[in-house]
């Protein structure tokens, strides 16, 4: 007889799932942006972005970075404690502690003492040390310990690695991406829909990170009938299963695209990195490619098998250094292509293997090629992107380095013609520009989206000036590049060349008189 | 004995819907109604503000609050589930009274007894009343013409006013001989087991169980794009929504055929309604204000769904009228609906029974205007949504649209309904069409709040 109010308890059922700690992870960059500059620009262009400058860590951190920095430490550790407890009540993640001992003690220091910090070592800190999760009820104290000391070193070790990376999405992507293996792997293995939604958002997820992550996003899915088709029960139900996945997919580019068209009044705005691509400059043999890809599919697989043997050996996934070490990896794998130190901090392999055993391991085989082959072709594709040596192929595919405009130098140059003048930066990366005489710094105003009638209209009376960014790489794929056809090298209409600061250029806004106004 | 069919309304006045509204509710709408006029003539941008800022946050407390139903609907304990050994195992089975109301519709006579005649339960503690009109001589006729099965009678039921299914039930319920007792429609399909999981359930349960609700789904899904949507809706409700709500122990508004009751106290409980045009989902909030429980059992009941639009709009006029003469039933009384309930339950009431009605009700104005930013960018709709309500408006815009789709989704796919999850892709359609029928509900209530318009079945 069944207890009261319940039926049988099914095994599957009792298997935890740590998805609201890849959650926490990542709200973690958010929450270390708390009381930091969110650079929104004007209007909410910025909260769109563009395959550079990706929405979602940035719409993640919107509201953090609306509270102010002196109640930081409260708001973190507020939220960490609500976030985690309140997923793991409803998810029923009774046994899920966090390392060392119930509820918390792992998490909510950290997660306070990165509240103040906006360097992405912290973000990642804070973004991978909850994944050290642990059982103590089967745990020895000694084990708590060691696991404790394993889980500092390997959060400094995936700090060190998200250094490297340098994307400001590393955190919240990662996390993502992180998920979205682990709920593939999990799916594989007990076929539960839960599983099935959690890749499926996350896989919207990261293709709202911006590039690498979209390539990886869409990679997957197109290799994800594999794993379906290889599983005898799943098979019969292809269609549903990737109607369900596409489905979140699917829609969150269209919301990204039905954004742009609201507020950048171009819907394909985020998508024009597409068209950008120059294949035709590849060079004309393919050795080199070839070798390339050959080496990155190699590492690739390498960090996935790690992650692969780690999944294998715990039958439930609750173990802490394969996330890490499979974080790591796959971070390593899809960011520039750096090597990782990935081994620091793991756990011992040997000691979560001889828990069940590899029986389990064929289940993950063709998730984990999937995985494999879709982290090795985006990896390739970024690779090709971020290495200078192969800028041929995509002259304006890595992120510029395009130092911020020297404000103070434009406003004593703009003051020298008028006392009123008002400077519209353009471009990303005009967003992180700062002034340091204050009076000054309210001449400034960020603008993604330059509607030069617009701003004659909005500011009459007003002398208007441009100051536009060198169409470096990803610059190039700045609204005011392709509105006004080659602003830097050429001009527009209504715009008179005024000077060069570096490597930004300065316009006036000019009426059919002449001058500005 | 004489029987009653409106007892509760004479005895329990203050639980029947007889009165729509009270004095003191009209006389409170009434003052809602002058403050927002005169919030609208004194400060229209305040007020404009004070109301979407009120409706976002309605939305986001929907959001969550549909999150978590879903997580705790697939829950394992969130339903009664048995194995068929436990149904195998020989057990001295209760009498189990069985009422199907029916009006006019002799056409599912031979189906509805095919159905009965196939459930697995002992033929001889089968008590199975046909409810018929005494009035509806077509019906009458075809049951009379058929052989009927031993365990099978009919009930007449004597014409009079209001001509509602629970006025029918309650003189079934009159005469139940059943230790148990269930109200199917007559088009049901019950699964043959049915009966043997709800004795189990009421045996593995405490005394305050007092009903286990079948889940209901359709299977004529695939008949056309409303029986698809239709499907997709009941799957989400059924499967991913009372599930939850049993898990949380908490007012479940019944569905309307297969709740399976302890017929000792739903006499204690005097029975339906007969002025209540969804009984169903009175009788579950008033069993939980007496402090009874509902359960959600793992068998489904396959219903015919309505394969035309003028009659399904009629059907869900009838359901969101029956909402709101609940929601205002109960509320008649607030500081002791909220002593009945506890303050979880209640808001669990208020947000299931009010919340879904006036959702439907204020659904269509906030369409109007994102579709109105999107195609004009009036600056006046921008002035009502200041920085932080615009975020989270957009947040309810895009995430919880997608939400409450994907939720249907989940539910078709849970059903294995695999060849319908693209009718999905135009379920705003289908919620239109619930504004439609909630607005028409909404205008009814005031006009006729007792009528019945009868769901025509046979069209598939």
């Amino acid at each position: 007889m069944p207890p009261a109010g319940g039926g049988h308890r099914s095994r599957l059922s009792r298997v935890p799932i740590r998805y609201p700690l890849c959650v926490i992870c990542c709200l973690s960059s958010p929450i270390g942006a708390i009381g930091a500059p969110v650079p929104s620009g004007t209007a909410r262009q910025a909260l769109i972005g563009n395959a550079w400058h990706a929405p979602l860590p940035r719409l993640l951190q919107a509201p953090f970075a609306c509270v102010p920095r002196l109640y930081f430490l409260l708001l973190a550790l507020a939220t960490a404690f609500v976030v985690f407890h309140f997923i793991r009540r409803i998810a029923g993640l009774s046994q899920c502690r966090l390392v060392g001992g119930s509820g918390g003690d792992g998490v909510l220091p950290e997660t306070a003492d990165c509240g103040g910090s906006r360097q992405p070592t912290a973000d990642c800190r804070i973004g991978q040390s909850p994944l050290s999760v642990s059982s103590p009820s089967r745990r020895a104290p000694s084990q708590i310990h060691r696991n404790r000391l394993l889980s500092a070193i390997s959060c400094l070790g995936s700090a060190a690695c998200a250094a490297l990376a340098a994307l400001s999405a590393a955190p919240t992507a990662s996390a993502l991406a992180l998920c979205s293996l682990f709920a593939l792997l999990s799916w594989s293995r007990t076929r539960r829909l839960a599983d099935w939604v959690f890749f499926s958002f996350a896989l919207a997820g990261l293709l709202l990170c911006g590039l690498p992550y979209i390539g990886w996003a869409v990679m997957m899915l197109v290799l994800l009938p594999l794993p379906i088709l290889a599983d005898r029960r799943s098979r019969p139900r292809l269609g549903g299963l990737l109607f369900l996945c596409l489905a979140p997919v699917l829609y969150a580019a269209a919301c990204w695209t039905l954004l742009s068209y609201l507020i950048l009044d171009d819907p394909v705005f985020a998508w024009r990195f597409i068209g950008g691509l120059q294949f035709s400059s590849f060079p004309p043999t393919a050795l080199g490619t070839a070798i390339a890809a050959t080496g990155v599919a190699a590492m690739a697989g390498a960090g996935l098998s790690r992650f692969a043997e780690g999944a294998c050996a715990v039958r439930n996934l609750d173990e802490a250094g394969l996330s890490l070490d499979g974080g790591a990896a796959l971070s390593g794998a899809i960011g520039p292509c750096e090597s990782r130190p990935s081994t620091v901090g793991s756990r011992g392999e040997e000691d979560l293997v001889s828990e069940s055993g590899k029986q389990d391991k064929k289940i993950f085989l063709l998730p984990i090629f999937t995985a494999a082959v879709a982290t090795a072709a985006a990896a390739l594709w970024f690779g090709l992107l971020v290495s200078s040596g192969l800028d041929w192929a995509l002259p304006w595919g890595t992120p510029a380095n395009l130092p911020p405009p020297d404000c103070d130098a434009v406003a004593r140059h703009v003051k020298e013609a008028t006392p009123w003048g008002r400077i519209f930066v353009c471009g990303y990366a005009g967003l992180g520009s700062t002034c340091t005489n204050p009076e000054d710094a309210e001449r400034f105003e960020p603008c993604l989206d330059p509607h030069i009638f617009v701003l004659r209209k909005a500011y009459k009376g007003q002398r208007l000036y441009l100051l536009v960014p060198r169409p470096d790489r990803e610059n190039a794929l700045d609204p005011c590049e392709w509105r006004y056809g080659g602003l830097y090298a050429n001009g527009a209409q209504r715009l008179l060349f005024d000077r060069d600061f570096g490597p930004w250029r300065l316009f006036e806004v000019v009426g059919a008189d002449g001058v500005g106004r | 004995m004489h029987c009653d069919p409106l007892e509760l309304s004479v005895k329990r006045p203050d639980w029947s819907a007889k009165a729509p509204l009270t004095a003191m509710q009209k006389f409170s709408a009434l003052g809602l109604l002058a403050l927002c006029a005169a919030g609208l003539a004194m400060n229209p941008l305040a007020t404009g503000r004070l109301f979407v800022g009120f409706m976002t946050l309605f939305y986001l407390v929907s959001i969550v609050y549909r999150i978590v139903l879903v997580l705790a609907s697939v829950r394992p304990e969130a339903t009664f589930s048995f194995s068929p050994a436990e149904l195998a195992a020989p057990r001295d089975w209760p009498v189990y009274s069985i009422l199907v109301p029916m009006y006019r519709e002799p056409e599912t006579l031979r189906q509805m007894i095919a159905s009965l005649s196939h459930l697995d339960y002992p033929s001889d503690k089968l008590d199975i009343q046909l409810l018929l009109e005494a009035d509806d001589a077509l019906t009458l006729d075809a049951a009379q013409s058929l052989r009927l099965p031993p365990f099978m009678r009919i009930t007449l039921v004597p014409p009079s006013f209001p001509r509602t299914k629970p006025k029918a039930c309650n003189i079934g319920l009159h005469g139940a001989k059943g230790e148990f007792l269930v109200v199917y429609d007559a088009e049901d399909r019950p699964e043959p087991d049915q009966l043997k999981k709800a004795v189990l359930a009421f045996s593995a349960s405490p005394e305050c169980v007092a009903c286990v609700q079948s889940r209901l789904n359709y299977y004529n899904s695939r008949h056309n794009l409303l029986t698809r949507w239709f499907a997709a809706d009941y799957s989400s409700w059924f499967d991913l929504s009372l599930p939850g709500l049993a898990y949380f122990r908490t007012v479940i508004p019944l569905g309307g055929t297969s709740n399976h009751f302890r017929s000792s106290i739903l006499r204690e409980l005097l029975g339906w309604d007969a002025y209540n045009v969804t009984e169903d989902c009175d009788l579950g909030v008033r069993l939980a204000r007496a402090g009874y429980e509902t359960r959600m059992l793992d068998t489904t009941t396959w219903e015919e769904a309505c394969s035309s639009l003028p009659y399904w709009i009629r059907q869900r006029t009838r359901w969101q009228k029956g909402y709101m003469q609940t929601f205002f039933v109960h509320t008649r009384d607030f500081p002791r609906l909220v002593r009945d309930l506890g303050p979880k339950n209640t808001f669990h009431f208020l947000f299931l029974v009010g919340g879904s009605v006036f959702s439907t009700l204020a659904n269509p104005l906030f369409w109007l205007m994102t579709l109105a930013w999107f195609l004009f960018r009036p600056a006046d709709i921008d002035l009502l949504y200041p920085g932080p309500l615009f975020a989270a408006s957009a947040f309810c815009l895009f995430a919880g649209n997608f939400l409450f789709f994907h939720v249907s989704l989940l539910g078709c796919y849970r059903r294995r309904y695999d060849g319908i999850l693209w009718a999905n892709l135009f379920l705003p359609v289908y919620w239109a069409m619930m504004s439609v029928s909630g607005w028409r509900a909404f205008f009814q209530f005031f006009t006729n709040p007792h009528q019945w318009e009868k769901t025509k079945h046979g069209l598939s």
